[in-house]
């Protein structure tokens, strides 16, 4: 897998996403869980750190717990805004790290149900490589 | 039947320090490979054992240590010149279970994530010895942890230049640590200047810069993270040295609606930000509040933990902290 970015943002082209379906997709991945500190009800936004591996997932929580002003920058992040239909998914560790390889995966899974519109944070547009090269091409 | 130097680490791993003379009777071990003679010293930090056991596998050796505060720096010694192998030694299925893991990243040690030892009574198992013990030690605390990023970031073993896209950031680490910085040098200043800025004053400095034509500024619109927001103004301010700092008014994904800036070297000063796919890759460096280089993301950090234990995901976080900042308003 190749790092070409650091944060992702999925709109669905046409509709809505089904933002119950997305929320209990990410409750089924492996040591990934809700972040329980947020400063923003759960209409406005839902956090989830997918973690990979369940030490990564007692770090991040303790961390969450102990330092709420700043974000474990070791694990995947996945904000899911139920008003604004739209997600974000922030790629905070090394390629080969599990809790990269999951948010891809995730990534993957959302793009296989929705057509989307895909951007990452140096506002580089991602749709058209996907509709020719494949979901996949984004991590290679 | 020959006796064993074991020593452990504070989290209960243990290693058999070969000396000279000594065979290695169990094949299925594979010596520790270390990179450099940093990543021994902070092997030997690591064991934290006391500086009576040091001189006591000196005296074995037949090696004499001027003082007891070298004995470890000659251990170190010892182990970089080949006359002592470390090999780890597998953990038992039980401490498996609890969750321990070995990985190594360019051939650094890995610690274990299973929990600190609080006494190793002896620690000399049945046909072991000699009496070396392991010292008592507890996990690093976040302070410790943050020291030795700032050690490593002082030293440049920060860095895992193996793990550069291109094979350029070697050089731009050099160059930017010539006198005077041969790039970069604009970053070297602004780290500490701007490191004490509330966001107003930042603005107002950053247009002063541009207003003096050092840097030229230029509006990305990038998304935002904050929620009912679409998308917002990404400020590049790019200066001809190779300096590049980024500022979003609402932060980034995990600083949803905080301001953020960063500080970056680019890998080829003469190269305007390309954006695109391509502008991850052209990144070599952050830069850090005291002005010296940090690494922009976790794969180019020589993280001395490895990847995979609770150590190595406190360092690496302290380490992407140092280039990612939260301008107060």
């Amino acid at each position: 897998m190749k790092i070409n970015f650091l944060e992702l943002t999925l709109r669905p082209i046409h509709g809505h996403f089904d933002i119950s379906a997305v929320l209990a997709y990410l409750k089924t991945m492996p040591y990934c869980s809700k972040d329980s500190v947020s400063e923003y009800s759960d209409d406005l936004l839902q956090t989830f750190m997918i973690c990979g591996t369940q030490i990564t997932l007692e770090y991040c929580k303790k961390e969450r717990k102990e330092n709420p002003d700043n974000f474990p920058l070791v694990c995947s992040v996945v904000l899911v805004y139920p008003t604004d239909n739209k997600i974000g998914i922030g790629f905070y560790g090394d390629a080969e790290d599990p809790s990269y390889i999951d948010a891809a995966k995730f990534v993957l899974h959302m793009l296989g149900q929705y057509k989307c519109k895909i951007s990452d944070e140096f506002g580089h547009d991602w749709t058209e490589q996907v509709e020719k090269k494949g979901a996949e091409s984004l991590f290679e | 039947m020959p006796l064993k130097t074991i020593v452990k680490d504070g989290f209960g791993q243990s290693y058999h320090l070969l000396l000279p003379d000594e065979t290695q009777s169990d094949t299925l071990l594979e010596p520790i490979s270390f990179s450099d003679s940093s990543s021994i010293s902070r092997f030997v930090d690591s064991l934290k054992v006391d500086d009576n056991t040091w001189l006591h596998i000196l005296n074995i050796i037949g090696t004499r240590s001027a003082n007891r505060n070298q004995s470890a720096r000659a251990i170190v010694n010892l182990i970089q010149s080949g006359k002592i192998t470390v090999y780890s030694i597998p953990l038992s299925d039980d401490e498996k279970h609890k969750g321990s893991s070995l990985r190594s990243k360019t051939s650094n040690l890995d610690s274990d994530d299973s929990p600190p030892v609080e006494s190793m009574p002896g620690n000399k198992p049945a046909g072991l010895g000699p009496p070396v013990e392991g010292s008592v030690s507890t996990q690093p605390s976040a302070s410790e942890i943050k020291q030795q990023v700032d050690a490593d970031i002082e030293s440049g073993a920060a860095h895992d230049f193996s793990q550069d896209e291109d094979g350029k950031m070697k050089q731009v680490y050099e160059d930017f640590q010539a006198d005077p910085p041969k790039i970069g040098a604009e970053a070297k200043a602004l780290g500490p200047k701007l490191s004490t800025m509330k966001e107003d004053e930042f603005i107002e400095f950053m247009d002063a810069e541009v207003a003096t034509g050092k840097p030229t500024s230029k509006v990305e619109i990038v998304d935002s993270f904050a929620p009912g927001k679409e998308k917002q103004n990404m400020m590049k301010y790019e200066y001809p040295d190779g300096t590049m700092v980024r500022y979003k008014p609402d932060g980034d994904l995990i600083r949803k609606g905080k301001p953020t800036y960063s500080i970056e070297i680019k890998k080829d000063a003469s190269l305007a930000d390309r954006g695109g796919v391509e502008a991850i890759h052209d990144v070599a460096f952050k830069v850090d509040e005291k002005g010296r280089l940090v690494p922009k993301w976790p794969p180019t950090t020589n993280n001395p933990y490895g990847s995979s234990s609770t150590l190595s995901k406190n360092y690496t976080n302290a380490m992407m902290a140092t280039g990612h900042k939260i301008l107060p308003k």
